[in-house]
């Protein structure tokens, strides 16, 4: 190429593409980390271990400890097992516009979930619990299915997620509230 | 890009000139290629819009999660 001035308009149109995709990228990161800092919105992290062989035995996710519990510092916290082909319970109760944690663990396989309707997304790994902050917003009974193939059942895997309104969570003395009790 | 290949490749031409020169190239490739910008950067922006108008309109709508 022998014209300089058809060499130069070359590289600064390269050099103006390459700040306006440079710019797309940092649109799309400002906003993500904006809404992570001030909405507190980021995918679920926890790293915390359990016992996928005794975790029906003893601790937290011993079936009678499973549900919907207002702990006694007033968090709502919901315990669910992801099992080989059920979610136990398989119906949840939780109040909409107040803070809610989900707390996950599988004795079995990998799992995932979601709740329709809502950014609950998250893996059910054996020897971990998963644990998801929410606020549910719109009343109803949300579906909430096994998104991680588990084996042959996994396409029967379902659970309900029912929010209610505040008024209607009635949590009994101990605390626990379910789907036939409200 | 030469004769042979393109023979081989089985394209025949009559009366047009199948081979630009390199003066033809030369002065083809010195020139800014607008309309290949014009088109990158128009389904670039409108990608960028979808996923704008997907975060805020359905993502933060869902609520929070963390």
């Amino acid at each position: 190429m022998d014209d300089p001035s058809g060499e130069e308009q070359i590289l600064r149109s390269e050099l103006r593409w390459a700040v306006i995709a440079g710019a797309v990228v940092t649109v799309i990161l400002v906003v993500m980390i904006t809404a992570g800092i001030a909405l507190h919105m980021n995918p679920p992290s926890n790293v915390e271990t359990v016992d996928p062989k005794t975790l029906h035995i003893k601790g937290e996710f011993t079936e009678a400890n499973l549900g919907t519990k207002v702990e006694p510092d007033g968090q709502v916290v919901t315990r669910i097992v992801t099992t080989q082909f059920a979610f136990v319970p398989h119906c949840v109760v939780v109040p909409a516009n107040r803070p809610v944690t989900l707390r996950l663990a599988s004795p079995d396989v990998l799992h995932g979930i979601l709740v329709t309707g809502t950014n609950v997304n998250t893996m059910v790994v054996p020897g971990y619990v998963s644990q998801v902050h929410t606020v549910f917003t719109h009343t109803g009974d949300l579906l909430m299915p096994c998104h991680e193939f588990c084996g042959p059942g996994h396409s029967q895997m379902l659970a309900t997620v029912r929010v209610v309104p505040a008024e209607q969570f009635s949590p009994g003395p101990d605390g626990r509230a379910n789907c036939a009790g409200r | 890009m030469n004769s042979t290949k393109l023979e081989s490749a089985g394209v025949t031409t009559t009366g047009a000139d199948p081979e630009p020169t390199a003066a033809q190239l030369t002065a083809a490739l010195a020139q800014t290629p607008r309309g290949a910008f014009a088109l990158a950067g128009l389904t670039t922006g409108a990608l960028l819009l979808a996923w704008l108008l997907l975060y805020f309109f359905v993502f933060i709508p869902r609520g929070s999660v963390g």
